[in-house]
C-alpha cells in the first residue's frame, strides 16, 4: 500500500463546550454538562482526533480549550489524551484550559502523565464580590491551589478580566498585586466585553466607559513590566519570554487546525468554522462555514493578526508574502501615522506604538 | 357616453389623517365596479409607494366614475383627491375648486379635528355642498350621536343628515352616493362660451410630455384646439384628451363641467402652475378663473451628496423629480464644509422628507441635509432688502438695518387638560397669543401667531408629548415681522463650517448654542485628537465643550482562533465610515448636520 503523504499544520486547536455554570459575559459555543452528552460528544471527538491522526503530521502547539475541559472525567480526559499524547513533537506545547474548581489533584496528575505541560486557569477576578457577579461563587485558596499545581505543570496561565460595573481602580490594583503573588509567568488579562450573544448583553450590562477602559488599561501594562512581564501582546503578558506558542501562531496569521463544534481553523486559504450545533456534531456531520481567502483578504488578516503583537512584522516578510514594498505600498498612512506617534519602524520591523496599540482598531481601518 | 351635463357630479372627499378618505373611496370604485377588487391593491388613489407607506396623499388624482342611481339615471362622477397634509393647502384649494361638492368624512371615534376643519373651510370657501359622513360605526367605540352634535354645532350644517358609514364593511355606501345625486349640483357654464379650464393637477410624461388635469368650468375644448395658459401666458396645440376610468380613455372633446387630462407637448412643468386657467387662443376668456396663488417653496434645505463624485447624479436625480413637481425649486449651491450641492425649496417639512427619501431610496443617493431654513428678509442699511434662504450667507451685522422673519398663524385643537403646557411650549417658542375658543364641551381652540421658524424646530413633535398625542395642529402663513435675530456659527476645531450654522433669536442664544455644542459632542465620534466644538456669534464664542481625542479602541480578544469575526467587525466599521463627511480634519456623520433640529430648547 502507497503510504500516505501527511500534511504540515503546525498547531490543531479541539473544543469542549461543556461547562457546569455559565458566564453571563461568555459568548463561546457552550453547553451545560450533561453526561449522556459529553458521552456522545466525546466519541464523536475521537473520531475526528484519529481522522486528523491521519491526515495530519505531529503538531508543534496544541491547546485544548471552552466551555470548559477541565469538567471532564478523568476517563474522558484519558480517551482524548491518550491520542493526544500520539499526534503531537515531542516539544510540544500541550494546553489545557481549566477552571480553579475543578482541578484535583487526580486530575493533575493524569495531565502530567499524557504530557499535558501547559495549564489555562481562568480565574477572572479574585474579588468575591466581582465573582459572585459572573456566575462563580465559589472560595477558592487560589495561593495553595497554584502551589499544587505547579508541582505537576510548571507553565501556567492565569485568565483575568477588568472593567466590570463595580470595579474600582483599588479592586483592579488588588487584583494585579494578587496576580503577582502567585508568581506565574504568564497572564491573559482582557477588557469585559458585552457580546451580543451574552448574558450581560441580554441585562443590558454596560461596558465600561472608554476613558476609564484607557486608564486601567495603562496601569496594568506599566504595573506589569514593573514587575518583569513584557506585552507582547494586547492583552497578553509573559515573564522570561513564557509566550503562549499556540496564540502567537494565531497571531503570526500562521494556519490551524481545528475541531469540535464551533471551532475555528485555518488551513489552505480558507477560514472556516464548524458548525455550533450540537444534534449534527452528534449525528456524525460537519457542517462548515468557509471562507476562502484571496490575496487582499489574506493581507487583512496578515494586519488584523500581526499588528496585535507588540512586536508587530518584519517589514521583509510581508513582503515576501505580497510580493510588494510595504513601506510604498502604504507610504502617506505610516508617515501619518507615525507622525501621530502611533506606529513605529525598529529593526525592520513594523508595530503600533503604546499609544497605537490602545486604538488599533482606528489604525487597522486605514489598512484594510 | 353621451354628454348630459345635467347627469355630471364632481366632487371631493375631505377627511383627517387615518379617518378613512382612502377606504371610502375603494369603497366608492368597488360599488361602483370601476375597478374590479381583485385588480385594486388597496388604496388606489394614492398611488406613489411612498404615499401609501406614510398613509397620506401627496400628489392629488382624479377619477371619473359611471354610477347607475336607483333613480333610474345613469350619472358621471368625478372623484377629486385632495392631499392631506397642511404642508399643500392651496393644492387642496384648487382641487375643490374644480368640485360642486364635499363628502366630509369625520371618524366616529375621533370627532371632528383641526385638520378636517381646516379643509371644510376651503370647501365651504369654494361654495361646496357638504354631506357628512360618520366613519367607522363598525367599531364599538364609536359616538354617532356625539359626532352629530357636533357637526350641528361647529360646523352648522345639521348634523341629522350625516350619513352613518363603515368603509370597512361597506355598509351604507351607497347612501353616499345616492345623496350625492340629489344634493350635489350639476356644473354651471355651456360649451358655447369661452374656454376656463382650471388646472388642479399635473405629471410628466416622458412621451406625451406635461400630462394636465383640468375641470372644464366653461366651454369646451377639442383635440387640436390652439390653447393658452392665462398665467404664463405661452400657447400649445392640444394633442391629447381624456378622462381617467383611472384607466386612460382618450377622447376628441372635453365638454363644460367634464373633468379630463390634456396633453399639448408642454416640455416645462414650471409652465403648468396649479390655479390656472386655460382657454383658447382665438376666443380667450375675458379673465382668468379666481382663486390662483403662485406658491413659493416655504423651506430651504442644502442637499449635497455624501460622496462628493456624485454630485451629477443628484442633479439629475433633482431634474427628475421637478419634472414632476413643480413645487420643489433647486438651485447649484457649494459649502466650503460640504462641497458642491444643491439649496433646495420645499412646501415645508413633510415636503422636504418626501423629497429626500425618494433621492435616497429611488436614486440610491447617500445624502446630507443642512438644517432647514425659513426665507429672512434683510433689511441693509442702503435700503436694499435682501432674501435670504441660508443662513451662512448672512450680511456682515453693520451692514444690517434689521432683520423679518415669516410668522405663521397656528390653531392647536386640544382637551382642556393640556392648555397650560401648550400654551408654555407657545410661549417658549416666541409665540403670540391671539385667540382661544370652546370648540365643544371638552376641546378648545388655541390660536397663536408663532415664528416659522420655531414650527420647523420640533414644534410638532413636543406638541405631541405635551399633550400625549391628542392635540392637533394647523397653521398657515401670516406675515413677516421683525425680530431680535443673529447668525450663530459653528466652529469645529476652530474652523467655521458653513453647513452648521443657523440663524436663532438672540436672547435665545446662549441657551441655543450650549445645547447645540453638546448635542454635536453627543453625535459626533470620537477622532484621533481632541475637537473643540464652539458656537460663536458675531465672532464671539458663547459657547463650547470638546469631542474626546478617542482613548480606546481595540478588541481585547482575538476569540479562540475566530478571526473572521473581528475582520467581519472591521469591515462594518469601514462601511459606517464611509457614510461619514470629511470636514477639514473632522469625521462628521449625517446626523451632525441636523443637530440644531433636536436641539431641546425648552428651559428644563
Amino acid at each position: 500500500m502507497k503510504k500516505r503523504i501527511k500534511k504540515k499544520i503546525s498547531s490543531l486547536y479541539i473544543h469542549i463546550p461543556f461547562c457546569s455554570k455559565i458566564c453571563p459575559y461568555c459568548d463561546f459555543v457552550k453547553l451545560i454538562k450533561n453526561d449522556n452528552f459529553i458521552e456522545q460528544y466525546i466519541k464523536e471527538l475521537t473520531k475526528d482526533l484519529l481522522s486528523v491522526e491521519n491526515k495530519f503530521k505531529k503538531f508543534k502547539s496544541i491547546y485544548i480549550g471552552g466551555g470548559t475541559p477541565s469538567i471532564l472525567s478523568c476517563d474522558h480526559l484519558k480517551t482524548i489524551l491518550r491520542i493526544i499524547k500520539r499526534i503531537r513533537r515531542k516539544n510540544a506545547e500541550i494546553t489545557i484550559e481549566c477552571n480553579p474548581e475543578d482541578i484535583t489533584i487526580e486530575k493533575l496528575k493524569l495531565l502530567k502523565k499524557y504530557g499535558i505541560n501547559r495549564i489555562s486557569i481562568g480565574i477572572q477576578s479574585f474579588d468575591q464580590n466581582i465573582l459572585k457577579e459572573i456566575n462563580r461563587d465559589y472560595k477558592i485558596d487560589y495561593f495553595s491551589l497554584i502551589k499544587l499545581v505547579k508541582q505537576y505543570i510548571k507553565n501556567i496561565n492565569v485568565d483575568l478580566i477588568y472593567g466590570f460595573k463595580n470595579q474600582s481602580f483599588n479592586d483592579l490594583k488588588n487584583d494585579l498585586n494578587n496576580f503577582i503573588r502567585l508568581d506565574i509567568s504568564h497572564l491573559s488579562i482582557y477588557s469585559l466585553i458585552v457580546d451580543k450573544n451574552s448574558i450581560f448583553y441580554n441585562q443590558g450590562y454596560k461596558e465600561q466607559n472608554e476613558d476609564d477602559s484607557r486608564i486601567f488599561y495603562d496601569y496594568i501594562v506599566s504595573f506589569l513590566r514593573k514587575n518583569g512581564f513584557e506585552r507582547y501582546e494586547i492583552s497578553n503578558f509573559a515573564k522570561n519570554k513564557k509566550y503562549s506558542k499556540h496564540n502567537l501562531n494565531y497571531w503570526k496569521n500562521s494556519n490551524y487546525l481545528a475541531i469540535g463544534i464551533g471551532a475555528s481553523g485555518y488551513i489552505d486559504d480558507t477560514r472556516y468554522r464548524i458548525s455550533p450545533s450540537f444534534n449534527l456534531y452528534i449525528n456524525g456531520k460537519r457542517e462548515i462555514e468557509k471562507e476562502n481567502i484571496n490575496s487582499s483578504l489574506k493581507k487583512e488578516y496578515f494586519f488584523i493578526t500581526n499588528l496585535r503583537l507588540e512586536k508587530g512584522f518584519k517589514i521583509k516578510e510581508y513582503n515576501k508574502i505580497f510580493k510588494s514594498n510595504f513601506l510604498n505600498e502604504f507610504k502617506n498612512i505610516i508617515d501619518d501615522l507615525s507622525k501621530e506617534g502611533l506606529v513605529k519602524i525598529k529593526k525592520g520591523y513594523f508595530s503600533c506604538t503604546d499609544e497605537g496599540l490602545a486604538i488599533l482598531d482606528r489604525i487597522l481601518l486605514k489598512f484594510i | 357616453m353621451e354628454y348630459k351635463k345635467e347627469l355630471i357630479r364632481n366632487f371631493s372627499i375631505i377627511a383627517h389623517i387615518d379617518h378613512g378618505k382612502s377606504t371610502i373611496a375603494d369603497r366608492i370604485l368597488e360599488l361602483t365596479e370601476t375597478i374590479e377588487k381583485r385588480e385594486m391593491k388597496e388604496q388606489i388613489l394614492d398611488s406613489m409607494d411612498l404615499e401609501r407607506e406614510r398613509g397620506i396623499t401627496i400628489k392629488l388624482n382624479a377619477v371619473t366614475i359611471r354610477y347607475n342611481s336607483l333613480n333610474g339615471n345613469s350619472y358621471i362622477f368625478n372623484l377629486i383627491d385632495t392631499p392631506g397634509h397642511v404642508d399643500f393647502t392651496y393644492e387642496v384649494s384648487r382641487s375643490l375648486a374644480a368640485c360642486e361638492g364635499a363628502v366630509l368624512v369625520i371618524d366616529a371615534t375621533q370627532g371632528i379635528e383641526a385638520q378636517t376643519l381646516a379643509n371644510l373651510y376651503l370647501a365651504v370657501d369654494n361654495d361646496l355642498t357638504i354631506i357628512p359622513v360618520i366613519n367607522k360605526i363598525d367599531l364599538p367605540s364609536a359616538r354617532i350621536d356625539f359626532c352629530r352634535e357636533e357637526i350641528s354645532e361647529r360646523i352648522g350644517i345639521d348634523g341629522s343628515f350625516a350619513i352613518p358609514v363603515s368603509a370597512k364593511t361597506g355598509e351604507n355606501i351607497r347612501k353616499i352616493l345616492e345623496r350625492i345625486v340629489s344634493d350635489v349640483p350639476s356644473p354651471n357654464g355651456d360649451n358655447s362660451n369661452p374656454l376656463k379650464a382650471l388646472i388642479f393637477d399635473s405629471f410628466y410624461d416622458s412621451y406625451r410630455g406635461v400630462v394636465v388635469l383640468i375641470r372644464i368650468k366653461d366651454g369646451c375644448v377639442k383635440v387640436g384646439d390652439e390653447i393658452k395658459l392665462m398665467r404664463s401666458g405661452v400657447s400649445f396645440k392640444v394633442t391629447e384628451l381624456g378622462i381617467r376610468t383611472p384607466k386612460e380613455v382618450s377622447r376628441e372633446i372635453l365638454n363644460c363641467g367634464e373633468v379630463g387630462y390634456l396633453c399639448a407637448q408642454i416640455k416645462d412643468i414650471k409652465d403648468v402652475d396649479v390655479g390656472d386657467t386655460i382657454t383658447l387662443l382665438n376666443n380667450e376668456a375675458k379673465e382668468a378663473l379666481p382663486g390662483y396663488r403662485k406658491i413659493n417653496p416655504m423651506v430651504y434645505c442644502g442637499i449635497y451628496p455624501t460622496d462628493s463624485r456624485k454630485y451629477e447624479e443628484l442633479k439629475e436625480a433633482l431634474e427628475k423629480l421637478c419634472l414632476n413637481d413643480s413645487s420643489l425649486r433647486y438651485e447649484p449651491e457649494t459649502s466650503q464644509a460640504l462641497g458642491f450641492g444643491f439649496r433646495c425649496g420645499f412646501l415645508g417639512l413633510l415636503h422636504m422628507d418626501v423629497i429626500q427619501e425618494r433621492l435616497e431610496r429611488e436614486y440610491g443617493l447617500d445624502l446630507i441635509l443642512t438644517a432647514p431654513s425659513v426665507i429672512y428678509k434683510i433689511y441693509m442699511t442702503d435700503g436694499s432688502i435682501i432674501e435670504l434662504d441660508n443662513p451662512s450667507k448672512m450680511p456682515d451685522l453693520t451692514l444690517i438695518k434689521h432683520i423679518e422673519e415669516p410668522y405663521v398663524t397656528a390653531s392647536i385643537m386640544t382637551p382642556e387638560e393640556f392648555i397650560g403646557p401648550i400654551m408654555q411650549l407657545c410661549q417658549d417658542k416666541r409665540g403670540i397669543y391671539l385667540d382661544q375658543q370652546y370648540f365643544d364641551q371638552t376641546r378648545r381652540v388655541i390660536v397663536y401667531e408663532i415664528p416659522l421658524n420655531e414650527i420647523i424646530y420640533n414644534f410638532f413633535d413636543k406638541l405631541k408629548s405635551y399633550t400625549k398625542g391628542y392635540a392637533s395642529l394647523d397653521y398657515e402663513i401670516s406675515e413677516y415681522k421683525e425680530s431680535n435675530l443673529a447668525k450663530m456659527d459653528i466652529l469645529l476645531n476652530g474652523e467655521v463650517i458653513d453647513a452648521l450654522s443657523s440663524i436663532v433669536y438672540k436672547p435665545d442664544a446662549y441657551k441655543k448654542g450650549l445645547k447645540l455644542v453638546s448635542k454635536l459632542k453627543e453625535v459626533i465620534p470620537r477622532q484621533q485628537f481632541e475637537v473643540p466644538v464652539q458656537a460663536a456669534i458675531n465672532g464671539k464664542v458663547i459657547a463650547r465643550c470638546d469631542i474626546k481625542a478617542v482613548r480606546k479602541d481595540v478588541l481585547a480578544k482575538c476569540y479562540g482562533g475566530d478571526i473572521t469575526r473581528k475582520r467581519k467587525l472591521l469591515e462594518k466599521q469601514k462601511e459606517g465610515k464611509k457614510r461619514m463627511k470629511m470636514v477639514g480634519s473632522v469625521e462628521l456623520p449625517q446626523e451632525a448636520f441636523m443637530s440644531i433640529l433636536s436641539v431641546d430648547d425648552s428651559n428644563d
